[in-house]
Order: structure tokens, then C-alpha cells, then sequence
């Protein structure tokens, strides 16, 4: 490999390494300190995080000094994401969460990943469901 | 007596006439000043004054679908000429669920007629007047005192968006005194989810109407929130065409995911009603869900199911009784329920 290659090639990994950094999100910044607009979630959902995962990019979901946040917020601002590709949920993290906000994410993701309860919920029917919960 | 005369036209009593027609049913309704005829029609007295909406004397969360149903408020018939005057003259006792109850209804009057609902009974001291009553049903606010936030009870707060929700949420839990950090995380939820239910679902003409009282002598906060939009059984039969009527519609809204993805705004998981009653009975609470002609109440070991009788309550209103106790676990108790669901 010639020097001029090895210097191409250097630049190609760097250009891809800087086309996959991982995207932070710091909701205080982007959505305030108590983040629950889902309208403004499912638009950032569709702007940037959707777009950054499709190439490749991990998602870093920041909470710092944030307050309370619901499932329905981080249902608007992941789902679009997760039911396109399953596969997309284990490239988002979080980071500075409280007991709280851990579970509430974890509680949303795991509803968006089970199958009884989201992703095929538009087929099942209602009484296959009803007689799971019943029992 | 003139026997001959009944049946047909107002009844006559000797020479007095003392009946007629009732302005908005047609029916007979005798206008006694005769003593003794007085003690004669009393135990007929509730179905012959049909002139107005007589709240009854105690109305709060303790006798919602009794309340409700004693009410007949006449949703339907709104729009559709005269309506009868909401007659507050008996009521002694109200607390949040009856007045977002009341003020839901007369804001709905009041905004379709276009003008003030009529009133009886007006009492401008009242508990009504001081949470704001009267400036949803078409008045001019006339509490005689400044409102004081010490009062441990809010105003009625009219939600529509998020930024109004925020705002509310706060207010609601700086005036209740919840400052414990577990607890106010816990109410905060359940409000933002309850609030953004009825933008979502409900597509209201009151939009969210919220009201909250903190009661120091039981350490219980009462939170009340009333639309009179679709309801829930609508909403539902959007995606599950095969519920039959409000009460199935009520036990599987607090399925998991089954009003999901049914919002009039993008999507949605349908967990904000299982989380919210989750935490509230696994607090020790009560939460109390009305829609249509039924009334479910929930606490952590019971599910009971009233119906409203001749009310039908076109939207959602929902009572959350959370008992306020720092030494709760709170935070634990929080991440228990989101694991469970």
C-alpha cells in the first residue's frame, strides 16, 4: 500500500467514524426540565434520531437535570424508531437517569418491543387479549 | 273538585288553578300552595318538578354516580332550545369531583347556547364561587374575597395545551403542598398523563377541566379531572368495534395497550389510565373513572362498577383520592408499578 492509499484509507475510517458518532440527546436543552411535549418528541423523532439511526448512529438520551417524564413522552420520542427496526433499540442509551426515569424508559421500550401489547396489537383481537389478562 | 277536567289541559281545584304544563317536558306539574295538596304530592315531588337540574346536597367523589344520576343533566338536549336552570340551592357539600362535574357541564352549556347557563340558587360565598365556577357558565366572576393559596384548593384550571398542562401541573402541586419529592413525582404523572389523555382522546368543547383539594383533616388529596368529549367508549370502538357498551369499555381501558394507537394526534402505547390507576391504588388511594352511563371505582384490593341511571356523561371525568404520606415509599413503589405493568 502505497503512502498516498494508507492516507485515504486513514481519511475514509475517520470520515465513517465521524458519520457514526453517537448522537446525544440532552432533553433539558432540547425539550426543557420537564420533558413531556410529545408533539415536539415525535417531530425530533423524525427530523434527527430516525435519520441518525438509519445511518448507523447510536442514540445517547441524556437526562440530566431533567424532572419527571412520562412513558407517553418517551413512547412519542423512541417508537417510530424501534417499530421500524427492532434491532434500533439497543443502539439507544440512556444517561443520567434517576430510579425513576430509568424505569419509566424501560417500561415504554418494553411495551414497544412486546408483541401483546404493540406491535401486532393492530391484528390481535381484543378478546384473545381480554382472555390473557383474565387468566 | 272538577273531576272533568283531568287529563286534558291544567288541572283545577275548586276555583284555584294550581297545575301547568312544565316548560321543557310538557308535562303536569302541580304549583301547590294548598297544604294539604302540598302533603299530597310530596312523595311525587322529584318526578314532577322537572324545571330544573337540582344538584343534590352532598356532591363530591363520596356520591359521584348517585349524584350524577340524581342530576339528569340534560346533555342532549343542549342546543335544542330552552334548557333547564342548574339549581344549586340544596347543595350543602361539593368537593373537586362534583365541581369539575358541574363546571364541565355548564362550560358545555354555556359555550354551545352562547350565552350564560341559567342558574338557581346562586350563592356568590360559596365553595363553587371560589374555585371559578360562574365564569364557566357565561358569568362574570363575582367571589367576593381574594383567593388565597393557602386555601390548600386550586381554581378550576381549563388545560389545553402542553405548555398549559405544565404550567397547571405545577400550580396544582405548589398549592396542595406537596413538596415530598417521591410524592410529587407520583401525582405530577398521573396528572400529565390524565391531562394528555383528554387531548388526545377526547377532543373536547372544555378542553381538560381540572380542580384540586388537599383535605388536612384525612392527609388525602383529591384530584379531579372532567371532558366532555367523545368518552371512552367512542374511543375505543374506533380499532375494537366489538365492545358493547360503557362498562366493557371501562374494564379494558386499563388493559395495557389496548387504547393505544386510537389518539386523533400520532401515536400512542395506551398506558397513561393503567400506569395512573396502578399508582394510585398501590398508594393506598381511590380512582374513579366515569364515562357514559357507568362509574368504575378502584382501589388496591376492589373494582367496583356503578351505573349513573338517567345521566349519561358524554366524555371522562376522573377522581384521583391519593393519600398524602411522606413516609410512603413513594420512589420504590413507583418503579414497582412501572415493572409490574
Amino acid at each position: 500500500m502505497t503512502k498516498d492509499e494508507k492516507l485515504s484509507s486513514w481519511i475514509e475510517r475517520l470520515l465513517l467514524a465521524y458519520a457514526r458518532r453517537p448522537l446525544t440527546i440532552p432533553l433539558r436543552r432540547r425539550f426543557g426540565d420537564q420533558p413531556n411535549d410529545r408533539d415536539q418528541a415525535e417531530d425530533f423523532a423524525k427530523r434527527k434520531l430516525l435519520p441518525a439511526l438509519e445511518k448507523g448512529r447510536l442514540i445517547l438520551i441524556d437526562f440530566r437535570d431533567t424532572g419527571m417524564v412520562t412513558q407517553s413522552f418517551i413512547h412519542a420520542l423512541i417508537s417510530e424508531a424501534v417499530k421500524s427496526d427492532s434491532r434500533h433499540a439497543a443502539k439507544i442509551q440512556t444517561a443520567n437517569t434517576t430510579r425513576a426515569q430509568q424505569a419509566v424508559f424501560d417500561l415504554a421500550l418494553r411495551h414497544m418491543l412486546d408483541p401483546a401489547t404493540n406491535r401486532v396489537r393492530g391484528q390481535q383481537s381484543l378478546q384473545t387479549q381480554g382472555k390473557a389478562i383474565e387468566a | 273538585m272538577d273531576q272533568s277536567s283531568r287529563g286534558a289541559g291544567p288541572v283545577v281545584y275548586g276555583s284555584k288553578h294550581v297545575a301547568a304544563p312544565c316548560r321543557s317536558c310538557a308535562a303536569v306539574r302541580p304549583q301547590t300552595y294548598l297544604t294539604s295538596l302540598a302533603r299530597y304530592y310530596e312523595p311525587y315531588r322529584d318526578s314532577m318538578t322537572h324545571g330544573s337540574c337540582r344538584v343534590p346536597t352532598n356532591f363530591g367523589y363520596m356520591n359521584l354516580a348517585g349524584g350524577l344520576g340524581e342530576l339528569r343533566l340534560p346533555f342532549d338536549r343542549i342546543g335544542k332550545g330552552d334548557i333547564e336552570p342548574l339549581d344549586l340551592s340544596h347543595m350543602k357539600f361539593c368537593d373537586p369531583a362534583g365541581t369539575v362535574a358541574l363546571s364541565a357541564y355548564a362550560a358545555t352549556a354555556a359555550r354551545k347556547l352562547k350565552r350564560p347557563l341559567p342558574l338557581q340558587g346562586w350563592d356568590s360565598g360559596s365553595y363553587l364561587s371560589r374555585v371559578g365556577f360562574k365564569s364557566l357558565a357565561g358569568y362574570r366572576d363575582d367571589f367576593p374575597r381574594t383567593r388565597l393559596d393557602s386555601d390548600r384548593l386550586t381554581s378550576l384550571i381549563e388545560v389545553a395545551t402542553a405548555k398549559e398542562r405544565q404550567s397547571a401541573r405545577k400550580d396544582v402541586l405548589n398549592v396542595l403542598g406537596v413538596h415530598h419529592v417521591g410524592a410529587r413525582m407520583v401525582l405530577d404523572y398521573c396528572l400529565e398523563e390524565m391531562l394528555r389523555n383528554v387531548e388526545d382522546h377526547a377532543d373536547s368543547p372544555v378542553n381538560a377541566l381540572l380542580q384540586a383539594q388537599y383535605y388536612d383533616n384525612r392527609k388525602q388529596v383529591v384530584m379531579a379531572i372532567a371532558d366532555t368529549g367523545y368518552g371512552i367508549l367512542h374511543s375505543l370502538r374506533q380499532r375494537h368495534q366489538s365492545i358493547a357498551d360503557d362498562e366493557e369499555a371501562l374494564k379494558n381501558a386499563l388493559k395495557a395497550g389496548v387504547s393505544g394507537r386510537n389518539t386523533r394526534k400520532g401515536t400512542n402505547a395506551g398506558l397513561g389510565l393503567t400506569v395512573s390507576s396502578s399508582l394510585v391504588t398501590k398508594m393506598g388511594g381511590t380512582f374513579q373513572l366515569v364515562t357514559g352511563d357507568t362509574m368504575l371505582e378502584m382501589t388496591k384490593t376492589t373494582q367496583t362498577m356503578r351505573k349513573l341511571g338517567q345521566t349519561r356523561w358524554p366524555g371522562v371525568i376522573v377522581v384521583m383520592l391519593v393519600p398524602r404520606n411522606d413516609s410512603l415509599d413513594w420512589e420504590g413503589t413507583f418503579e414497582e408499578v412501572m415493572g409490574a405493568i
